[in-house]
């Protein structure tokens, strides 16, 4: 009932003529599971271009897809995948992707990742929400199943929209009890079998289409006003609230909503529809209490009721206690939940918080529904801090869910405050924004109601634009700016008018009660004539202030002057005072009963006498507590009266009979004044004791009714609390019957043990770990034989009851082989009590085996990379090495550590870096990388070249994961390749130098040859020693060329016997220099052809002798000196024409290329050579040309 | 064959490590009637004869002598104004860019286009 006002805050009215283009959007919230009966609703559902369809599961990963397909396949329906950014259109049916929340704007699907877990996602209100506010008013919402709460905001917000909310009635039809509803059930429009559900929905797009059309032209009739008023007078008659007032706006939207539904074309027929069904006011009475509350609302009282009032409301409460708070017209359960998140904040702060019950009342059923489940959109963001809302709310999709512990404390029920009994003994009472909604008569009997159900001192917390200073003597503001007021004790008891009590009590002062049966008129007036002749009295208190005066007493009162009083001695007549004054004194003191007789009263100029009774009241032993002062008229004057005197003796004698009679009489009349007097005592004392008997009944009634009304409120609350727990029962039958499906369907082997080791639950899978039945329940672990080899368990699991720390293990079946992952966990209960431990098992066979073969193949790849001669490395894009191999710190000095990320490039050479990093930049694109550069090596403290190659590793899609790279050392390679070119162009050189001596000799040999045939001997002669010189020296880099080794090489190449008597050879091993060795050989060739020819060699006499020696000539090194020396020659050789080239090489050609000194003399028989050739380094300082 | 004497009167300076090309070089020169300055196998032996003569119409230089690297008398001709041409066994990649238009004759030489060059 509260919020009607705030429904002002719904959305500006549906912009009807947008809609022309746009289909019905039907979207269906399931929770995924149940794919056979999602497809036969599908199935069945109408097919056409104006009406889309989207499924919204609760679980997309528990949905078999395929199988849906394959289900609706028959009917001719495809699943379209929603895409992001796809526009929705008719005649589709769509299913968003796992993993993806989906919403609607602007008529497009909108897709992003979720964050939670399945089935904490709020997917189904998260697409209901963002649809009914991305279309207004074309929208169906049809939950299916059980979705745990998941769609009931969503369906709300559906509502409020104006769209149509369905539901599939359960089959059993045991549950179609609207009252018994519950969740989206409740909230839903109708609740049919699966059956109908087709046609409603082609009823209500049928109307939806007319309406569209209507819509324009008789939306705003003249006679709206006028049928809108009509409609508020049928709910005034039958549901008792008055909607005249409310805003026309709102109200005809709500009125355009139910007669969407219940499919009325025109205003007219929708009245004719209410008339019919009294349950359809019902239904619009209830729409139209869809409010919308928030958060904090009216931050400021909040604020001061979180900072002055929370802090009071715990004073002096202990753990024992507890914190009783009513809040109604609770709507959807915002402002509880806020005062809930308040108070729990502060009881954090205590040490021993009392317990803390809010009552959430709303006479709004399904506002209740939404209460309950907890489920807020995410625009709560705006009113709830941050803090709270990670502290207070679990995030489900885009929705927000309150903390259990916040939904435990509050308890929801359905209650009227001007129907049903308050509850009671209340610590604060929240009613905010209700009583504004009230009349002046209602409020009247309302505020009483709370100052009734709150405690001493209770906390009355209003809205904004309400007060209570019409009760000021009930309530009083806390501070005047604020709406919150404090009960005020009063010394009356306030009637509470309670709707169900007859309540015909009035006021009364306890200290003189009425009597209660005043039936029987004679009594009384027969009272009323005995208290006429009674004396008249006055009751007074201790001070002598009058409580009570009989109705006689007004003779004796007489008032003086001056300020009224109630003093007994102020009141009475002025002749009394005196004497009453000493009498009440001694009454008084003595504490007895007074008596004066024959006081002299004037009354109107006659004197009357008048007799003080003066009774303390009490029961003699204390002071007494007041008196009461009888007055009476006293006996007759005795001067007043004359007697009349007889004569006659007769008379006489009459008279003593008379007096005798009168003696007799009077003596007897003394006996019954006596008689009567005590029977007076009797009656006075009966009297008082009835009095008192009937003050006790008097509490001892009001005690009872008192009572009555706390049971009623106790009542109440117990009927709420069971209300509450039969939900919470229905809730845990849903969440058993998950579990033991869970625990039935997982293939994870599980045995909860007691704290005593002993069974208490297992799952099925179990049977390959322990062989239970269900026979072994409550039976110790210890007793059943393990399957797998698990000694410890038991010892594990004793000490996780000790320690609480969860223990891993891995275990096998020595048997089967399969390998086990233990994990032993404590078993806590929901109040986190330990109860034993879960021992689960986890079967990691194929695990293990694929860790294995990994671990070795990574082991061979790893001995593979670490043992060739390569640096290897792995980088991340942009060079970014992750892990280098020890080659690379062996050959650079640099750790693997100091090489990640970019650190590898200290090791580069300055020069090389640059190219580097744009090899990298390039490689992106290629996917490979190749390149050249210089790397220190710390060994010897240079850079040395590499290769650098890289290949990107990518995954299934193509993106690169990383980079593997190799860097082979090719430093020596291009040093030999730079030596091959020069050896290139050494050779090139030589060989040109050979061919140029070659052409040299060729034109030396045919100057001086005579014929061909002498020209062709020796040159070929000439060619051969400069062979052999040239196949010495090939080989010098391994024999060094000697002297010795020359001169036989040419001595044997004429046939010269060296070991005959013909040739005498020696002298010192001498290492010729390569670049003498080619000219020296051509001139020792000479020689050794002449000698062969004409000299030493031909004659029997002839003796060649061929010594040699090194001689030192100071600094500059030393001297080879060759003697040639040929004796017993034919006088006629010394012409001969053969010696003509060898004389030139030796005594011109060794000067100018060996800077030798030579001497060639021919005398007689003999031929004596010299040559001296320096062996120093002087004339080759570059060796080998 | 009888040699044809054209270059009577010239001065030509020969500048060989290789006796016998040298050899072979002077006596082709001096066939034709030119006068030979040298051979010589040494650059100081060479920058001597440049300087101790008044008059030279040529040279022929061979550019690496055991080693040593002939550039410095092709310097000293060139300031001259003295032709010359190099003989080499090397690529002509080692002469250097100053020496751009000089005559580079690969080993082995041909002697009557060495001559030819050292006429002009």
């Amino acid at each position: 009932m509260n919020d009607e006002a705030s429904t002002t805050a719904v959305a500006a009215e549906p912009r009807l003529e947008d809609r022309a283009a746009t289909p019905v959007i039907l979207a269906v919230g399931a929770s995924g599971a149940e794919t056979e009966a999602l497809a036969r609703l599908l199935a069945m559902l109408p097919n056409g271009p104006d009406l889309s369809i989207v499924v919204v599961l609760r679980d997309r990963e528990a949905l078999d897809e395929h199988r849906l397909q394959e289900l609706l396949a028959p009917h001719s329906r495809t699943l379209v995948t929603a895409a992001e950014g796809a526009p929705i259109q008719g005649g589709r049916l769509y299913l968003p992707p796992p993993g993806m929340l989906a919403t609607l704007e602007e008529g497009r699907f909108r897709l992003r990742p979720t964050e939670q877990q399945p089935g904490e996602r709020g997917t189904i209100d998260t697409f209901f929400v963002s649809m009914a506010q991305d279309q207004d008013g074309n929208t169906i919402g049809l939950v299916l199943g059980e979705t745990d709460g998941d769609g009931t905001l969503g369906m709300s917000t559906i509502k409020e929209a104006g769209g149509l909310t369905l539901a599939i009635a359960p089959t059993n039809g045991a549950a179609q009890e609207h009252g018994e509803a519950v969740g989206t059930r409740a909230l839903a429009d109708y609740a049919l079998p699966m059956e109908q559900i087709p046609d409603r929905i082609a009823l209500y797009m049928r109307h939806f289409a007319r309406l569209r059309e209507a819509a324009a032209s008789d939306a705003r009739s003249a006679g709206e006003l006028e049928r809108l008023a009509h409609v508020a007078t049928i709910l005034r008659n039958h549901t008792g609230h008055d909607f005249h007032g409310y805003k026309r706006a709102t109200f005809l939207r709500r009125v355009q909503r139910r007669m969407q539904v219940v499919q009325a074309d025109t205003l007219d027929a929708y009245i004719q529809t209410l008339q019919a069904h009294a349950e359809e006011s019902r239904n619009l009475f209830n729409d139209l209490l869809i409010g919308v509350t928030q958060f904090f609302r009216d931050p400021r009282e909040f604020e001061f009721v979180q900072t002055h009032v929370v802090p009071r409301l715990f004073e002096g409460k202990g753990r024992s206690d507890s914190l009783r708070i009513w809040v109604l017209g609770c709507s959807t359960g915002e402002e509880a939940y806020s005062l809930a998140i308040l108070l729990r904040e502060y009881a954090a702060t205590l040490t021993a918080a009392p317990t803390i019950q809010i009552f959430a009342s709303d006479i709004d059923s399904r506002a209740l529904a939404v209460a309950r489940v907890g489920r807020y959109p995410q625009s709560i963001v705006d009113d709830v801090s941050p803090e709270r809302l990670a502290r207070w709310f679990t995030r489900e999709g885009d929705t927000y869910c309150v903390a259990k512990e916040l939904r435990e404390m509050c308890v929801f029920s359905q209650h009227s405050v001007v129907k049903d009994p308050p509850f009671s003994r209340l610590d604060m009472v929240s009613c905010r924004n209700l009583l504004i909604y009230l009349d002046a008569e209602l409020q009247s009997r309302v505020v009483p109601v709370f100052h009734f159900a709150l405690k001493p001192g209770g906390y009355l917390f209003l809205g904004n634009s309400e007060n209570v200073s019409r009760y000021a003597r009930l309530f009083v503001p806390l501070e005047r700016n604020f709406r919150v007021f404090q009960k005020i004790e009063t010394s009356e008891r306030v009637r509470a008018e309670f709707p169900f009590a007859p309540s015909t009590r009035s006021n009364g002062s306890p200290e003189l009660p009425r009597p209660r049966t005043p039936n029987q008129g004679l009594v009384r007036l027969g009272e009323r004539v005995a208290e006429r002749h009674a004396p008249a009295y006055a009751i007074i208190d201790r001070h002598f202030d009058v409580v009570h005066f009989s109705a006689q007493a007004g003779r004796f009162i007489h008032p003086g002057g001056g300020t009224p009083s109630l003093n007994l001695l102020n009141l009475v007549h002025r002749d009394l005072r005196l004497d009453l004054r000493g009498a009440l004194n001694r009454a008084a003191s003595e504490n007895r009963v007074v008596r004066v007789d024959g006081l002299q009263m004037e009354v109107c100029g006659d004197p009357v006498t008048v007799d003080l009774v003066i009774e303390p009241a009490g029961d003699g032993m204390q002071a007494p507590a007041g008196y009461v002062v009888l007055f009476k008229d006293g006996t007759a004057m005795p001067g007043g009266e004359a007697l009349v005197a007889g004569s006659t003796a007769s008379r006489d004698e009459h008279v003593r009979s008379l007096d005798a009679e009168l003696r007799t009489t009077r003596e007897r009349l003394q006996s019954m004044i006596e008689e009567l007097e005590s029977t007076n005592e009797e009656l006075k004392s009966s009297n008082e004791e009835y009095q008192s008997l009937n003050e006790e009944l008097q509490s001892a009634n009001e005690e009872l009714e008192t009572s009555k009304e706390e049971l009623q409120s106790v009542n109440e609350e117990v009927t709420t609390v069971n209300g509450e727990l039969a939900h919470r029962v229905q809730e845990l039958a849903h969440a058993n019957s998950d579990l033991k499906n869970l625990l039935e369907s997982t293939q994870i082997a599980t045995v909860f043990l007691d704290n005593e080791l002993r069974v208490t639950n297992f799952t099925p899978a179990v049977a390959d770990i322990f062989p239970l039945v269900e026979s072994d329940l409550h039976r110790p672990i210890a007793d059943m034989k393990s399957r797998v080899h698990y000694e410890e368990l038991q010892d594990d699991a004793r000490r996780v009851l000790r320690t609480l720390a969860v223990i891993d293990r891995e275990v096998g079946n020595p048997q089967t082989g399969a390998r086990y992952m233990v994990r032993i966990l404590p078993y806590r209960s929901i109040d986190n009590f330990i109860g034993g431990v879960v021992v689960t098992f986890t079967d990691v066979t194929p695990r293990v085996r694929a860790e294995r073969a990994l671990r070795e193949s990574e082991q061979r790849l790893r001995t593979l990379m670490e043992g060739i001669p390569q640096l290897v490395w792995r980088a991340q894009s942009g060079g970014h090495w992750t892990w280098s191999s020890p080659q690379w710190t062996t050959y650079t000095g640099q750790g693997e550590a100091e090489s990640r990320g970019l650190g590898w490039l200290k090791a580069i050479h300055p020069d090389d870096r640059e190219a580097c990093m744009q090899a990298w930049a390039a490689s992106s694109s290629s996917g490979t990388m190749d390149m050249e550069q210089r790397i220190h090596s710390a060994a010897d403290n240079t850079y040395r070249w590499f290769h650098t190659r890289s290949t990107a590793l990518r995954d299934e899609r193509g993106e690169i994961v990383e980079w593997l790279g190799t860097s082979t050392e090719i430093d020596s390679l291009r040093r030999m390749q730079d030596e091959q070119g020069v050896l290139v162009a050494e050779l090139q050189h030589r060989t040109r130098n050979l061919i140029t001596v070659v052409q040299a000799i060729a034109s030396q040999t045919l100057q001086r040859s005579t014929s061909l045939e002498e020209f062709r001997d020796a040159f070929n002669d000439r060619l051969g020693a400069l062979s052999r010189a040239q196949s010495l020296l090939c080989r010098s880099d391994k024999a060094p060329v000697t002297l010795e080794a020359l001169l036989r090489m040419e001595l044997s190449a004429v046939g010269a016997d060296l070991g005959g008597e013909k040739v005498s050879f020696g002298g010192p091993d001498v290492v010729l220099r390569k670049s003498a060795v080619q000219t020296l050989s051509l001139a020792l060739h000479e020689l050794a052809t002449n000698a062969r020819k004409y000299g030493a060699l031909t004659t029997p006499a002839g003796h060649l002798r061929v010594t040699w020696e090194v001689v030192p000539d100071g600094d500059e090194g030393s001297h080879v000196v060759l003697d040639w020396r040929e004796d017993g020659l034919q006088p006629s050789t010394t012409g001969s024409t053969g010696g003509g080239y060898g004389r030139m090489l030796i005594e011109r050609a060794l000067p100018y290329n060996l800077d030798a000194r030579t001497t060639y003399e021919l005398v007689d028989t003999a031929l004596r050579c010299t040559i001296a050739l320096p062996l120093g380094a002087k004339l080759a300082p570059h060796g080998e040309t | 064959m009888p040699a044809v004497r054209d270059m009577v009167g010239r001065r030509i300076l020969v500048v060989e490590d290789e006796f016998l090309l040298a050899y072979a070089l002077v006596d082709m020169l001096e066939d034709r009637g030119a006068e030979v300055l040298g051979p010589t196998m040494s650059v100081d032996q060479a920058l001597g004869l440049i300087e101790g003569t008044t008059r030279l119409d040529g040279a022929l230089l061979d550019i690496n002598l055991h080693g040593e690297i002939s550039f410095a008398v092709a310097d000293a001709l060139a300031e001259r104004g003295i032709p010359f041409t190099f003989a080499t066994g090397y690529d002509e990649s080692v002469i250097p860019a100053r020496f751009a238009d000089v005559p580079c004759h690969q080993k082995p030489l041909d002697p009557h286009r060495v001559l030819a060059d050292l006429i002009r």
